[in-house]
């Protein structure tokens, strides 16, 4: 009994420990998949309602990314977003600070909104309008300092605790109408094939943890042979 | 499973090359590329040190075959196999290893070793 026992016990932590790997091995692969798709100019999709593209309170999916999307929303709260690489209108490529707004749709969800460039001043809050622009996936990396009412990066989790809304995952950049913001490059420092290398790494440790059980047997056969 | 007689000799040898280029490489993640990345400002990285963490990742991956072929080569216990897995991850561990393997190697073979 106390035996089988044991042997359950071990035969579920090999299940855990490879499936664990497994999922590691998941989640770099989207991350590359992720990074390279990003990086790569994207063929133009019809603009959709950004409730079509994406929920509020889930991860954002890898189709959702470079979305064109449009939402009617007010703005409630705002930050800057400091040191953020981006491409100004004549092409060249800086660093500067964003005005980035949380935008509350019609009901209890919001998701963050880059507006454009900080010029300063914060403009004026509360009154709906309709927001068009580009959604992209969360920064994963911090670009400056954080600091109340400063974002060290474009991450929705970092403004969690002081809206009360369900938030969308990833952010929009605002473009055309009333809006303008400079397009962003990339999600800064990133690396497809170092992801691709974690993939094979965790996925052949998830193979080799799942022989585990038959690691004995294998050396006792070895024996039985001499 | 005729696949698995490895000739122990060359398992030893397979073994200690591995655990020596794990052990450079183990070195290098530690002592180059995770300083840089961990106080470069918005993670940039130059490639060349990126390339540290992807070669050690799959030098450590054929170090972790090695173990593994050394481990059922001398009959090593379950346990002590995974201690030598584990070895990689860490500097200078897959050294000791490394000198560990090449006693027990001498002991089991009554002290003659051509891997000395």
């Amino acid at each position: 009994m106390r035996n089988n026992l044991k042997k359950l016990a071990f035969a579920l932590l090999i299940i855990v420990a490879t499936s664990t790997c497994f999922e590691l091995g998941l989640w770099q692969l989207h991350r590359a998949q992720g990074m390279a798709k990003f990086q790569k100019p994207q063929p133009e999709r019809s603009v959709v309602e950004l409730s079509t593209a994406a929920s509020a309170g889930s991860n954002l999916r890898n189709t959702a990314f470079n979305r064109l999307v449009t939402f009617e929303a007010s703005f409630e709260k705002n930050y800057i977003a400091p040191n953020q690489l981006v491409t100004l209108a004549d092409g060249s490529k800086s660093r500067k600070d964003l005005l980035v707004s949380l935008a509350r749709l019609t009901d209890n969800r919001a998701v963050l909104v880059v507006q454009g460039l900080f010029s300063g001043s914060f403009p004026q809050n509360g009154e709906v309008r309709r927001v068009n622009g580009r959604l992209y996936p969360r920064q994963n990396i911090d670009q400056a300092e954080g600091s109340v009412g400063k974002l060290s990066r474009l991450d929705p989790a970092l403004v969690a605790g002081d809206s009360g809304f369900s938030l969308f995952d990833g952010y929009v950049i605002a473009t055309g109408g009333e809006l303008a913001a400079p397009q962003l490059l990339s999600q800064g420092g990133a690396f497809y094939w170092q992801h691709i290398a974690y993939v094979i790494t965790w996925w052949f440790m998830g193979l080799l943890i799942l022989s585990f059980p038959f690691y004995n047997r294998f050396r006792d056969a070895k024996v039985k042979g001499e | 499973m005729d696949f698995l007689k490895f000739n122990r000799a060359g398992a030893l040898a397979r073994f200690r090359v591995m655990a020596n280029i794990a052990g450079v490489m183990s070195l290098l993640l530690w002592l180059v590329y995770l300083p840089i990345k961990l106080t470069a400002e918005n993670d940039n990285v130059p490639t060349i040190i990126r390339l540290i963490a992807v070669v050690h990742g799959f030098m450590y991956m054929i170090y972790v075959l090695t173990a593994f072929n050394y481990s059922l080569a001398v009959r090593k216990p379950f346990f002590s196999m995974l201690g030598y897995l584990a070895a990689g991850t860490l500097p200078i561990a897959s050294f000791v290893a490394d000198r560990r393997a090449r006693a027990e190697y001498a002991a089991l073979t009554g002290g003659s070793s051509l891997l000395q």
